[in-house]
Protein backbone atom coordinates (compact mmCIF):
# COMPACT_ATOMS: atom_id res chain seq x y z
CA UNK A 1 0.00 0.00 0.00
CA UNK A 2 2.76 2.41 0.97
CA UNK A 3 4.20 2.56 -2.55
CA UNK A 4 0.84 3.79 -3.87
CA UNK A 5 0.60 6.41 -1.14
CA UNK A 6 4.18 7.49 -1.84
CA UNK A 7 3.39 7.85 -5.54
CA UNK A 8 0.27 9.84 -4.71
CA UNK A 9 2.33 12.12 -2.46
CA UNK A 10 4.94 12.49 -5.20
CA UNK A 11 2.28 13.57 -7.70
CA UNK A 12 0.73 15.92 -5.17
CA UNK A 13 4.15 17.51 -4.54
CA UNK A 14 4.65 17.94 -8.27
CA UNK A 15 1.24 19.61 -8.57
CA UNK A 16 1.83 21.88 -5.59
CA UNK A 17 5.25 22.91 -6.90
CA UNK A 18 4.05 23.97 -10.33
CA UNK A 19 0.93 25.52 -8.84
CA UNK A 20 3.01 27.66 -6.49
CA UNK A 21 5.51 28.63 -9.16
CA UNK A 22 3.14 29.11 -12.09
CA UNK A 23 -0.18 30.38 -10.77
CA UNK A 24 -2.88 30.25 -13.43
CA UNK A 25 -0.60 28.49 -15.91
CA UNK A 26 -0.08 24.89 -17.01
CA UNK A 27 -3.46 23.91 -15.62
CA UNK A 28 -3.66 21.04 -18.11
CA UNK A 29 -0.67 19.46 -16.39
CA UNK A 30 -1.96 20.35 -12.94
CA UNK A 31 -5.31 18.68 -13.60
CA UNK A 32 -3.61 15.59 -14.93
CA UNK A 33 -1.34 15.45 -11.88
CA UNK A 34 -4.34 15.71 -9.54
CA UNK A 35 -6.08 12.83 -11.28
CA UNK A 36 -2.95 10.74 -10.87
CA UNK A 37 -2.96 11.55 -7.17
CA UNK A 38 -6.52 10.21 -7.05
CA UNK A 39 -5.78 7.06 -9.01
CA UNK A 40 -2.87 6.10 -6.75
CA UNK A 41 -4.91 6.76 -3.64
CA UNK A 42 -7.62 4.51 -5.04
CA UNK A 43 -5.06 1.79 -5.71
CA UNK A 44 -3.76 2.31 -2.18
CA UNK A 45 -7.22 1.71 -0.71
CA UNK A 46 -7.66 -1.41 -2.82
CA UNK A 47 -4.28 -2.75 -1.69
CA UNK A 48 -5.12 -1.85 1.91
CA UNK A 49 -8.23 -4.03 1.57
CA UNK A 50 -6.48 -6.78 -0.35
CA UNK A 51 -8.57 -6.22 -3.48
CA UNK A 52 -7.23 -6.19 -7.02
CA UNK A 53 -8.98 -3.40 -8.93
CA UNK A 54 -6.68 -3.67 -11.94
CA UNK A 55 -4.37 -1.04 -13.34
CA UNK A 56 -5.97 0.43 -16.47
CA UNK A 57 -8.46 3.30 -16.24
CA UNK A 58 -11.19 1.03 -17.55
CA UNK A 59 -10.49 -1.75 -15.07
CA UNK A 60 -10.41 0.63 -12.13
CA UNK A 61 -13.61 2.31 -13.25
CA UNK A 62 -15.40 -1.00 -13.57
CA UNK A 63 -14.26 -2.07 -10.12
CA UNK A 64 -15.04 1.06 -8.12
CA UNK A 65 -18.14 2.42 -9.88
CA UNK A 66 -21.06 1.95 -7.43
CA UNK A 67 -23.49 1.53 -10.34
CA UNK A 68 -21.56 -1.35 -11.92
CA UNK A 69 -22.64 -4.87 -11.17
CA UNK A 70 -19.71 -7.05 -10.29
CA UNK A 71 -17.56 -4.16 -9.07
CA UNK A 72 -14.99 -5.48 -6.59
CA UNK A 73 -14.60 -2.32 -4.52
CA UNK A 74 -17.62 -0.08 -4.81
CA UNK A 75 -17.06 3.38 -3.42
CA UNK A 76 -19.80 5.80 -2.36
CA UNK A 77 -21.74 7.67 -5.04
CA UNK A 78 -20.24 10.95 -3.90
CA UNK A 79 -16.70 9.62 -4.00
CA UNK A 80 -17.37 8.11 -7.41
CA UNK A 81 -18.61 11.46 -8.69
CA UNK A 82 -15.42 13.12 -7.42
CA UNK A 83 -13.16 10.47 -8.95
CA UNK A 84 -14.98 10.43 -12.29
CA UNK A 85 -14.95 14.24 -12.49
CA UNK A 86 -11.18 14.21 -11.98
CA UNK A 87 -10.92 11.64 -14.75
CA UNK A 88 -13.05 13.74 -17.10
CA UNK A 89 -11.11 16.93 -16.46
CA UNK A 90 -7.76 15.19 -16.90
CA UNK A 91 -9.09 13.75 -20.14
CA UNK A 92 -10.10 17.24 -21.26
CA UNK A 93 -6.54 18.36 -20.50
CA UNK A 94 -5.28 15.87 -23.08
CA UNK A 95 -8.08 16.53 -25.52
CA UNK A 96 -7.56 19.28 -28.05
CA UNK A 97 -8.76 20.45 -31.42
CA UNK A 98 -11.70 22.71 -30.73
CA UNK A 99 -10.23 25.82 -29.15
CA UNK A 100 -7.25 28.12 -29.48
CA UNK A 101 -4.39 27.85 -26.94
CA UNK A 102 -5.56 30.79 -24.87
CA UNK A 103 -9.13 29.48 -24.57
CA UNK A 104 -7.80 26.00 -23.86
CA UNK A 105 -5.79 27.30 -20.91
CA UNK A 106 -8.69 29.36 -19.57
CA UNK A 107 -10.96 26.32 -19.60
CA UNK A 108 -8.31 24.20 -17.89
CA UNK A 109 -7.87 26.92 -15.27
CA UNK A 110 -11.60 26.85 -14.45
CA UNK A 111 -11.44 23.08 -14.27
CA UNK A 112 -8.41 23.24 -11.98
CA UNK A 113 -10.61 24.86 -9.34
CA UNK A 114 -13.02 21.93 -9.73
CA UNK A 115 -10.26 19.32 -9.65
CA UNK A 116 -8.83 20.74 -6.43
CA UNK A 117 -12.23 20.54 -4.79
CA UNK A 118 -12.96 17.01 -6.04
CA UNK A 119 -9.62 15.72 -4.81
CA UNK A 120 -10.17 17.28 -1.38
CA UNK A 121 -13.55 15.53 -1.16
CA UNK A 122 -12.12 12.24 -2.34
CA UNK A 123 -9.31 12.38 0.22
CA UNK A 124 -11.84 13.00 3.00
CA UNK A 125 -13.79 9.94 1.88
CA UNK A 126 -10.70 7.75 1.64
CA UNK A 127 -9.69 8.75 5.16
CA UNK A 128 -13.07 7.59 6.44
CA UNK A 129 -12.39 4.27 4.71
CA UNK A 130 -9.24 3.81 6.77
CA UNK A 131 -6.62 5.00 4.32
CA UNK A 132 -3.78 6.56 6.36
CA UNK A 133 -3.38 9.84 4.50
CA UNK B 1 -20.31 -22.77 -8.67
CA UNK B 2 -18.02 -20.58 -10.72
CA UNK B 3 -20.35 -20.95 -13.71
CA UNK B 4 -23.25 -19.80 -11.56
CA UNK B 5 -21.32 -16.72 -10.49
CA UNK B 6 -20.41 -15.91 -14.10
CA UNK B 7 -24.06 -16.30 -15.11
CA UNK B 8 -25.12 -14.05 -12.26
CA UNK B 9 -22.51 -11.48 -13.25
CA UNK B 10 -23.75 -11.50 -16.86
CA UNK B 11 -27.37 -11.16 -15.68
CA UNK B 12 -26.44 -8.28 -13.36
CA UNK B 13 -24.48 -6.60 -16.14
CA UNK B 14 -27.47 -6.95 -18.47
CA UNK B 15 -29.77 -5.51 -15.80
CA UNK B 16 -27.43 -2.55 -15.34
CA UNK B 17 -27.36 -1.92 -19.08
CA UNK B 18 -31.15 -2.10 -19.28
CA UNK B 19 -31.48 0.34 -16.43
CA UNK B 20 -29.15 2.81 -18.11
CA UNK B 21 -30.89 2.49 -21.49
CA UNK B 22 -34.31 3.03 -19.91
CA UNK B 23 -33.03 6.13 -18.14
CA UNK B 24 -31.76 7.52 -21.44
CA UNK B 25 -34.98 6.60 -23.25
CA UNK B 26 -37.03 8.44 -20.65
CA UNK B 27 -35.48 11.70 -21.80
CA UNK B 28 -36.12 10.88 -25.44
CA UNK B 29 -39.54 9.35 -25.77
CA UNK B 30 -41.37 12.65 -26.06
CA UNK B 31 -39.16 13.82 -28.87
CA UNK B 32 -39.47 10.52 -30.79
CA UNK B 33 -43.22 10.55 -30.32
CA UNK B 34 -43.44 14.06 -31.74
CA UNK B 35 -41.59 12.95 -34.85
CA UNK B 36 -43.75 9.86 -35.31
CA UNK B 37 -46.94 11.91 -34.85
CA UNK B 38 -45.73 14.50 -37.33
CA UNK B 39 -44.83 11.81 -39.87
CA UNK B 40 -48.25 10.22 -39.47
CA UNK B 41 -50.14 13.47 -39.93
CA UNK B 42 -48.08 14.56 -42.93
CA UNK B 43 -48.50 11.19 -44.58
CA UNK B 44 -52.28 11.74 -44.54
CA UNK B 45 -51.78 14.63 -46.96
CA UNK B 46 -49.16 12.78 -48.97
CA UNK B 47 -46.04 14.33 -47.46
CA UNK B 48 -43.23 12.02 -46.42
CA UNK B 49 -40.85 12.97 -43.67
CA UNK B 50 -37.32 11.47 -43.62
CA UNK B 51 -38.64 8.97 -41.07
CA UNK B 52 -41.46 7.88 -43.39
CA UNK B 53 -39.04 7.61 -46.31
CA UNK B 54 -36.69 5.40 -44.34
CA UNK B 55 -39.46 3.09 -43.24
CA UNK B 56 -40.73 2.91 -46.83
CA UNK B 57 -37.24 2.08 -48.15
CA UNK B 58 -36.97 -0.73 -45.62
CA UNK B 59 -40.32 -2.14 -46.74
CA UNK B 60 -39.42 -1.91 -50.44
CA UNK B 61 -36.07 -3.57 -50.20
CA UNK B 62 -35.32 -5.07 -46.81
CA UNK B 63 -32.09 -6.81 -47.87
CA UNK B 64 -30.58 -3.72 -49.41
CA UNK B 65 -31.82 -1.77 -46.45
CA UNK B 66 -30.05 -4.07 -44.01
CA UNK B 67 -26.90 -4.02 -46.11
CA UNK B 68 -26.97 -0.26 -46.36
CA UNK B 69 -27.58 -0.01 -42.66
CA UNK B 70 -24.59 -2.16 -41.88
CA UNK B 71 -22.39 0.11 -44.00
CA UNK B 72 -23.71 3.22 -42.34
CA UNK B 73 -24.04 1.75 -38.86
CA UNK B 74 -21.32 3.94 -37.42
CA UNK B 75 -22.95 7.13 -38.62
CA UNK B 76 -26.38 5.91 -37.54
CA UNK B 77 -25.27 5.17 -34.01
CA UNK B 78 -23.72 8.62 -33.77
CA UNK B 79 -26.96 10.20 -34.96
CA UNK B 80 -28.98 8.27 -32.39
CA UNK B 81 -26.59 9.11 -29.58
CA UNK B 82 -26.56 12.75 -30.71
CA UNK B 83 -30.35 12.86 -30.50
CA UNK B 84 -30.29 11.36 -27.03
CA UNK B 85 -27.77 13.97 -25.91
CA UNK B 86 -29.85 16.80 -27.40
CA UNK B 87 -32.97 15.55 -25.64
CA UNK B 88 -31.06 15.42 -22.37
CA UNK B 89 -29.76 18.96 -22.85
CA UNK B 90 -33.29 20.22 -23.52
CA UNK B 91 -34.54 18.42 -20.44
CA UNK B 92 -32.04 20.37 -18.37
CA UNK B 93 -33.03 23.79 -19.70
CA UNK B 94 -33.36 24.96 -16.10
CA UNK B 95 -29.57 24.60 -15.73
CA UNK B 96 -28.26 25.17 -19.25
CA UNK B 97 -28.11 28.60 -20.84
CA UNK B 98 -26.79 27.44 -24.23
CA UNK B 99 -25.29 24.37 -25.83
CA UNK B 100 -23.37 23.68 -28.99
CA UNK B 101 -22.21 20.67 -30.94
CA UNK B 102 -18.52 21.32 -31.34
CA UNK B 103 -16.93 21.44 -34.76
CA UNK B 104 -14.10 18.94 -34.82
CA UNK B 105 -11.96 17.32 -37.49
CA UNK B 106 -13.15 13.98 -36.09
CA UNK B 107 -16.71 12.65 -35.74
CA UNK B 108 -16.51 12.76 -31.95
CA UNK B 109 -19.65 13.53 -29.99
CA UNK B 110 -18.33 16.65 -28.26
CA UNK B 111 -20.61 19.32 -26.82
CA UNK B 112 -19.89 22.72 -25.34
CA UNK B 113 -22.29 23.68 -22.58
CA UNK B 114 -22.87 27.09 -21.00
CA UNK B 115 -24.42 26.80 -17.57
CA UNK B 116 -26.79 29.43 -16.22
CA UNK B 117 -24.80 29.24 -13.01
CA UNK B 118 -21.42 27.54 -13.16
CA UNK B 119 -21.05 25.56 -9.96
CA UNK B 120 -19.72 22.15 -8.99
CA UNK B 121 -23.28 21.03 -8.20
CA UNK B 122 -24.67 22.11 -11.57
CA UNK B 123 -21.76 20.53 -13.42
CA UNK B 124 -22.48 17.31 -11.52
CA UNK B 125 -26.14 17.42 -12.56
CA UNK B 126 -25.09 17.56 -16.21
CA UNK B 127 -22.47 14.87 -15.70
CA UNK B 128 -25.27 12.60 -14.39
CA UNK B 129 -26.13 11.90 -18.02
CA UNK B 130 -22.61 10.63 -18.70
CA UNK B 131 -22.70 8.54 -15.51
CA UNK B 132 -25.61 6.63 -17.03
CA UNK B 133 -24.40 6.67 -20.62
CA UNK B 134 -20.96 5.37 -19.67
CA UNK B 135 -22.59 2.25 -18.23
CA UNK B 136 -23.65 1.21 -21.72
CA UNK B 137 -21.16 -0.78 -23.79
CA UNK B 138 -21.46 1.50 -26.84
CA UNK B 139 -20.02 4.38 -24.84
CA UNK B 140 -16.57 2.88 -25.28
CA UNK B 141 -16.80 3.19 -29.07
CA UNK B 142 -18.93 6.32 -29.11
CA UNK B 143 -17.79 8.43 -26.18
CA UNK B 144 -19.75 11.57 -25.39
CA UNK B 145 -17.79 14.54 -24.07
CA UNK B 146 -19.23 17.59 -22.31
CA UNK B 147 -17.11 20.72 -22.11
CA UNK B 148 -18.34 23.49 -19.85
CA UNK B 149 -17.65 26.90 -21.33
CA UNK B 150 -18.21 30.34 -19.80
CA UNK B 151 -20.49 32.48 -21.95
CA UNK B 152 -17.73 35.00 -22.68
CA UNK B 153 -15.66 32.29 -24.39
CA UNK B 154 -18.37 30.94 -26.67
CA UNK B 155 -17.20 33.14 -29.54
CA UNK B 156 -13.77 31.48 -29.28
CA UNK B 157 -15.14 27.96 -29.83
CA UNK B 158 -15.64 26.54 -33.29
CA UNK B 159 -19.19 25.27 -33.28
CA UNK B 160 -20.89 22.99 -35.74
CA UNK B 161 -24.39 23.84 -34.59
CA UNK B 162 -26.18 25.51 -31.73
CA UNK B 163 -28.59 23.25 -29.88
CA UNK B 164 -31.84 25.04 -29.11
CA UNK B 165 -32.21 24.52 -25.38
CA UNK B 166 -35.59 26.15 -24.64
CA UNK B 167 -38.81 25.13 -26.39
Amino acid sequence: MQRFLDQAAHNQDFHDSIDATFQGKYCDWKNTALFYVAIHLMKGLAHHRGIDIGSSHQEIEKNVNPDRHGAKMRISKGAWSDYKSLFRYSHAARYDGFSNPSTFQTLRSLEHRECTLHLQNLKKYLKTQGLPI
Amino acid sequence: MEKLEVSKHIADHRAGQLKAILYLLQTNLDEFKDEVDRSYELLKIGEKTPLSQKIEQSLDNPIESIFGMSIAIDAQVRIIVDRIVRAFIKSRANLIEAAFKTKLPTADLHYCIVLKKDSTQNRAKVFEFLDQYDLIDISENYPVIFQFVPVELVSEIEVQEEIIVGK
